[in-house]
């Protein structure tokens, strides 16, 4: 702003001189209003971009907070289950097939029943029961690792065939081979329960059936019950 | 990674010229407007809360930090307020207090209220009352001036353009800068003798 006092002359008056001061005291305030509005359009522009700036940061946190949770649910259902405990896990390694001689007529007379056998079971019946396990121990098939048929056959060997029952079901459930192994071993565990009528009808079914791998196993089973 | 947004938004402090005090009440000062941007920015908050506890709308909390900060910057000018090492912007709040219970005053709020409001009485109040009875008549009187000369100190005195780029931007009929002093100085007489007559019609 220009100097106010080249408009005082030696002509001007008091009363002009305070009218000067007045107008230029007036044009000092407009002036520092006009800069202060200007600063204040600046300040709201700031205040603007600051807010979008502020609301981008947010949304790009939520958005990584809600893949997260994502990427974090998908980990836990692609999760393999648990492997079964370490001792179960032995008892999952493959059975060792049996290495059996042909018995003596002798030893199948004393051969003590197979360890912890229903003690009601007839020794013949328990002989039996001795030599299909064998022989199923020996042909495990596809079932080599599996977890619930081999605790099956120990159940049976343990003589707890209620419990191989249950064992039995889960693998009637898978169906297909799982369900075929599943008829065979139930046989098993009728004949291990004394139940031989039931487990005959059973063998008898088996046998009949052409695609069943435990077929040649079953007439067997079935000639043994005979005698 | 959080350098990068740090540095996003440290684009957006309008004080990053200022770090210190006296740097910035150096800025203010001159009014330097990146100073008092940033003293704004530093006292809107506060303003905000003032503006809200002393009852006012919402929509005043620009007008009574704008209004707050031309009187903050008088004050600097005429000696008023000195620097001693404080952050400016704790007057500038200060200021802002009074202005919003003016303001409330002047709305006619009922006198209840104002009781429960502790109100500081500025000693330069009435300064400022004059610089803005000033101000007001000087609009007033450049209304009554007419054309040209109301726009020829307008350009000047308000907008602060320097005579060459009146001249070279033909803002007026003007062609040369000599000959546009000569015509303001002209009217700057008038305008004086206005305020004159002003003055003595109102017995001031």
């Amino acid at each position: 702003m220009e100097n106010f006092e080249q408009y005082i002359t030696p002509e001007t008056n008091e009363a002009e001189q305070d009218a000067l001061n007045l107008v230029q005291l007036g044009f000092e305030k407009i002036q520092l209003e006009k800069k202060v509005d200007e600063a204040s359009v600046l300040l709201q522009e700031l205040q603007r971009r600051r807010k979008r700036k502020y609301m981008i940061v947010l949304i790009a946190g939520l958005l990584v907070a809600v893949g997260f949770v994502f990427w974090l649910l998908g980990r836990k259902e692609n999760k393999p289950s648990v492997p079964p405990p370490v001792e179960e896990q032995k008892v999952q390694s493959p059975l060792q097939p049996v290495a059996e001689r042909p018995l003596t007529t002798k030893e199948k007379v004393e051969k003590p029943l197979v360890r912890g056998v229903n003690p009601d079971l007839d020794p013949d019946s328990a002989r039996l029961l001795n030599d299909l396990l064998g022989e199923t121990v020996n042909n495990p098939g596809a079932f080599q690792t599996n977890y619930d048929w081999g605790k099956c056959i120990q159940l049976l060997r343990a003589g707890k065939p209620k419990e191989a029952k249950l064992l039995i079901f889960q693998l009637e459930k898978r169906g297909g081979s799982s369900a075929q192994e599943a008829g065979w071993l139930l046989g098993l565990t009728l004949l291990a329960e004394g139940k031989t009528d039931k487990a005959k009808v059973i063998f008898e079914d088996i046998s009949q059936s052409e695609a069943h791998p435990r077929r040649a196993a079953s007439k067997k089973a079935l000639v043994g019950i005979d005698q | 990674m959080a350098n990068s947004i740090f540095g996003w938004f440290s684009k957006e402090d309008p004080c990053r010229r200022f770090l210190s005090n006296e740097q910035l009440f150096d800025g203010l000062v001159c009014r330097d407007s990146a100073a008092i941007v940033c003293v704004q920015d530093k006292a809107f908050g506060s303003v905000r809360n003032i503006v809200r506890k002393t009852g006012l709308p919402s929509e005043m909390v620009v007008e009574v930090l704008n209004k707050s900060t031309v009187i903050f910057l008088q004050k600097i000018a005429d000696g008023s307020y000195q620097f001693y090492g404080n952050a400016p912007v704790t007057f500038l709040v200060e200021i802002a207090r009074n202005v919003a219970l003016t303001a409330l005053r002047d709305k006619k709020k009922s006198f209840d209220t104002l009781d429960n409001h502790l109100y500081i009485a500025d000693a330069s109040t009435a300064e400022n009352d004059r610089h803005q009875e000033a101000a007001d008549l000087v609009r007033l009187l450049l209304a009554g001036l007419g054309e040209p000369c109301g726009l020829i100190i307008r350009l000047q005195h308000i907008d602060g353009m320097s005579d060459e780029e009146v001249v070279n931007q033909k803002l007026t009929k003007y062609s040369t800068p000599d000959s546009l002093k000569m015509k303001r100085r002209d009217c700057m007489k008038k305008l004086t003798k206005l305020a004159q007559q002003w003055k003595i019609s109102n017995n001031i």
